[in-house]
């Protein structure tokens, strides 16, 4: 009884093992965003990753800054360093994907692969940009404007000097 | 069940090859169905050794005295729950126990990575399949539990009374899932090695395994201590003995690396380290088992003199050069992204803080195997004792402490004055206030006081972190608790770290009150004759003689005062196991343990004369509830970090983030 | 930066030196030699002032209980025998033949005072001589 119950598995297993090989071709690359071969997906792969990295490194130092951990030339110096980073990693990100456009790859591929990223939402692209640009300007000093007055006020300040409005809320660009 | 046993492992050995051979083809290639056939490889293996360890208990419980492992770990009187876990009291049943678990580990990366990671995963199983093929091949051919005996015991050995506890029912499990599950943060690095793929993937996809298997490392170590405490009856939980230090020295090495990764991760800096950090990791834990298996420094733990210890360290020979190999072969490609700026940054802290750990690492590691190193070179056996642990280990402790308070606070790249101030101000006078406080109240032992200050010093310092940060949070006018459980929820690394971190002081401060202010007494008793120490007065009022099936016993029962005051009874036991048929270990004693979170009363019965008085050995050690309940916030700090955070965070922030840009510009680019 | 980098070199040589005086010191305090019993009678007199381990088998009925509560027992290496006095917690393994170990000094009076005695686990794995043959299945 045993020997037949230890066949069965014997099978079973090898079953398992070579089902790969007879399935060949017919589920494509549908799952996998990032296939070994291609160089340039890998490196697409690596920018992104780089990317994100420095976008999480802004809110990061962000909320250094506020927590009080950095001082405010500090925080101006690492934060104009990463943005910079993170602009010239966008443009680098858009010639390589560019540059595979022209290869001629599927045409489907940069569907696929920003489909089927499971770490990025949809309008992740525009909304960096946006914060770049955004964030260019606010380094030459146009950041803590009173939303009523418009006034200046300093980042440790509730009310503002002039109109009296209390600071909260959609002051400051907020990373939580 | 026992052919099903033999044949699963065999299979699950052969298994393990072909996904070796067929990973690292479908890796190189490029080859789909191999690597997928690999993978299904990988649960197949699983599948089989669950079969395999579903076989040893069933002959376990069924008494199956035929096999050399049943009847060498178990007896017909065992109870059912430590039958089982004699599941791994032995040699063979723990490593097919390692084997069990490596397949696990091996099932999960396989299934938990089927969508990612395409590049790495390859050359990751690759390395996880042969790791997997020398367990295998050991419990298969070497030392396997379904070993038949020329004939068939009327009874088994039985297992040695001091096991039969439940904390040395989980301990193994507990420090196995921890010891394997360092295999794969180290499949990781190598196969980023193998792969070429040398960037910050392998070490972003290992992040929570790391952090994973260390929290069981941790756990795995504190549940020894509480177990020889509980057990060994010497009234302490640590002695630097071999078997714990070969468990300690891969828990020191995966902290620095915890550590450095984070460096990495934000810098681009030590990658070189990190990976020769992780492949020394591993390398600690199978020296580890191999030191507590082959019996080759004698412990008195020591499990066997097997023929095991030569294929250990051919395997640790193979590892060693394969990995370092790999490791020169790339070094042109682990150039750093940046540099170290001042010696006052985190970068810096970090820094330090790894040296130290690997410091540590390697005085025990010296320490431990002086005896090999002195009989190799002189001839003769030195060994040194828990003297030469302590004395190195102290110091280095204590500036680890002082690192865990520093680092978090300190600044990037170069602290600047102003930064310093505003951080450690306070911490630092509440650290020295508290030194100055303890003085006062009679504390004069340097290093108790420097211990508890610095204590007192991370303590603040996390404290500072959180009420920066909910005060941040709370500024926007959200209540504070739901700002402390929102803060803690999106900064799950930092704050879960600071729990860990607070985890860890609990646990210094329990075991600098414990060694430091230790008192014992020893007394013969007769009854109704009272023992004083310390506040406690206990007074010897029974001695019982019982017998239960398994064992004959004799329980004093001691009534113990605080002072003037009853607070309860104790009773210490010394015991003799009965066996039919011959025994080696059959006497028993139970400590007495009354915990309070001010210190511990431990009783130990050494002996009962035939005029009816009782030897007794008490001691009093403070504060040793403080290492458990660390241990407690360790683990929930741990939990913390690792829960995953949901995607749509993600998308918030983004939206957030846009919100907040698009009202703050006047001008829109 | 030259000088940035000198001060990591300089930290980074001060925790090695200081680790290096911390292991030579703890080796030089901690120093405990490990002997068998007929070893240990070789290196009289110098053996007198150092630590010492000794390991041996328990001479059947040597062991007794003295007045002060300490242990009396005798440890052999099948050839040369040693007298030993201990005080301490006895490990619940200890008895006749088990194979132990004591740590102490050895006096000129020719007695191992121990502070520490081990008794080595029994090999739980591979005694079979434990076993007795039980009926035919």
């Amino acid at each position: 009884m045993e020997k037949i119950f230890i066949l069965i598995i014997v099978m079973a297993v090898a079953v398992f093992i070579s089902i790969p090989f007879f399935r060949r071709g017919v589920e494509e690359d549908s799952e996998d965003p990032d296939r070994p071969e291609g160089d340039k997906e890998a490196e697409l792969n690596r920018l992104n990753a780089e990317k994100e990295s420095f976008l999480a490194a802004i809110k990061e130092v962000d909320f250094d800054y506020k927590v009080g951990k950095l001082t405010r030339e500090d925080y101006q110096e690492l934060e104009t360093k990463y943005k910079t980073e993170a602009a010239l990693l966008l443009q680098r990100i858009d010639n390589l994907k560019a540059e595979m456009n022209n290869a001629g790859l599927k045409d489907g591929l940069e569907e696929e692969i920003r489909k089927t990223r499971r770490t990025k939402s949809a309008d992740d692209k525009g909304l960096e940009e946006e914060i770049l640009s955004a964030r260019k300007l606010r380094a030459k000093g146009l950041e803590h404007l009173c939303s009523r007055c418009g006034a200046r006020y300093q980042p440790e300040d509730r009310f503002c000097s002039k109109c009296g409005t209390k600071l909260g809320e959609d002051q400051t660009s907020q990373a939580y | 069940m026992v052919e099903t046993g033999v044949i699963s492992i065999f299979l699950s050995f052969i298994i393990s090859v072909y996904i070796l051979i067929a990973s690292l083809a479908g890796g190189k290639t490029g080859r789909r169905e191999l690597i997928k056939s690999a993978e299904n490889g990988a649960v197949a293996v699983f599948f089989l050794l669950t079969l395999a360890c579903i076989s040893l208990i069933h002959a376990l419980l069924t008494r199956d005295f035929s096999l050399k492992y049943v009847a060498l770990n178990s007896s017909r009187d065992l109870s059912t729950i430590y039958t089982i876990t004699a599941l791994w009291a032995g040699q063979a049943g723990s490593l097919l126990l390692w084997s069990w678990i490596l397949s696990v580990y091996m099932a999960l990366v396989v299934v938990l990575n089927r969508g990612r990671n395409r590049g790495l995963m390859p050359f990751v199983l690759g390395v996880l399949a042969a790791v997997s093929c020398f367990f295998t091949y050991l419990v298969g051919f070497v030392e396997s539990p379904f070993e038949k005996l020329p004939f068939v015991p009327a009874d088994g050995n039985g297992l040695n009374p001091i096991l039969q506890n439940p904390y040395m029912a989980i301990h193994p499990v507990t420090l196995y899932i921890g010891y394997v599950g360092v295999t794969v943060p180290f499949a990781f690095a190598l196969g980023a090695l193998i792969s070429g793929r040398l960037g910050d993937e392998w070490i972003r996809s290992s992040r929570t395994w790391t952090v994973f298997c260390w929290t069981f490392l941790s756990l795995g170590l504190l549940l020894g201590a509480r177990w020889a405490y509980l057990e060994l009856g010497w009234g302490g939980y640590w002695a630097w003995d071999p078997v714990e230090n070969a468990a300690f020295m891969p828990w020191l090495v995966a902290t620095a690396f915890l550590h450095s990764v984070m460096i990495q991760e934000k810098k681009g800096m030590l990658k070189k380290w990190n990976l020769a950090l992780v492949i020394l990791t591993f390398f600690l834990a199978i020296f580890g088992t191999f030191i507590t298996r082959s019996g080759i420094i004698s412990s008195v733990h020591s499990f066997a003199q097997s023929d095991i210890g030569p294929y250990f360290l051919a395997f640790i020979g193979v590892i060693l050069l394969f990995s370092f190999g790999m490791f020169i072969l790339r070094l042109d490609d682990l150039k750093s992204d940046d540099h170290f700026d001042s010696i006052l940054s985190r970068e810096s802290a970090f820094l330090f803080n790894n040296l130290i750990f690997l410091g540590a690492a390697f005085s025990v590691f010296l320490g431990t195997i002086f005896p090999i190193l002195t009989e190799a070179i002189k001839g003769e056996k030195i060994l040194v004792g828990p003297p030469y642990f302590n004395r190195v280990n102290v110091p280095m402790g204590l500036i680890l402490i002082l690192l865990m308070g520093v680092g978090p606070l300190i600044s990037w790249r170069k602290a600047s004055k102003q930064n310093l101030m505003r951080n450690f101000l306070y911490p630092t006078i509440f650290g020295l206030l508290t030194g100055i406080v303890l003085f006062i109240l009679g504390i004069r032992e340097i290093v108790a006081l420097v211990s508890f200050g610095l204590c007192a010093f991370v303590s603040a310092t996390v404290f500072t972190e959180f009420f920066r940060g909910v005060r941040v949070r709370s500024s926007r006018g959200e209540n504070y608790l739901i700002a402390l459980y929102r803060l803690i929820s999106r900064n799950r690394r930092r704050y879960g770290g600071d729990i860990v971190h607070l985890g860890v002081v609990l646990i210094v401060i329990g075991i600098t009150a414990s060694s430091a202010f230790v008192t014992q007494k020893e007394a013969t008793l007769k009854r109704g004759e009272t023992l004083s120490i310390g506040k406690y007065t206990m007074r010897f009022d029974e001695l019982r003689r019982y017998s239960t099936q398994a064992k004959d016993g004799t329980a004093a029962t001691l009534t113990v005062f605080n002072r003037e005051k009853e607070i309860g009874s104790m009773v210490p036991e010394k015991n003799v196991y009965k066996y039919e048929g011959n025994r080696e270990i059959n006497q028993e004693t139970e400590v007495a343990l009354r915990s309070t979170f001010k210190d511990d009363l431990y009783v130990i019965l050494t002996g009962v004369d035939d005029t009816g008085a009782a030897n007794f050995r008490v001691l009093i050690n403070p504060m040793v509830s403080w290492i458990w309940a660390g241990g407690v916030v360790l683990l929930l700090g741990a939990i913390v970090t690792m829960w995953p955070a949901r995607v749509e965070r993600r998308a918030e922030a983004g939206a957030r983030y846009s919100v907040g840009v698009s009202k703050d510009t006047v001008v829109k680019a | 930066m030259l000088r940035g980098r000198i001060k990591f070199i300089i930290a980074i040589a001060v925790i090695v030196v200081t680790l290096s005086y911390l292991v030579y010191g703890g080796v030089k305090e901690a120093k405990v030699y490990y002997l068998t019993v007929g070893e240990l009678k070789e290196r009289v007199p110098s053996v007198y002032t150092d630590k010492v381990r000794v390991s041996g088998t328990v001479v059947p009925g040597s062991i007794k209980k003295d007045l002060d509560g300490g242990l009396e027992f005798k440890i052999t290496d099948g050839e040369r025998t040693l007298d030993v006095h201990y005080k301490g917690i006895i490990p619940d393994i200890f008895k006749d033949e088990v194979e132990a170990v004591v740590e102490g000094v050895y006096t000129p009076e020719n007695v191992f005072q121990a502070n520490v005695l081990l008794a080595k686990c029994p090999t739980k794995y591979e005694s079979l001589d434990g076993l007795e043959k039980g009926e035919n299945i």
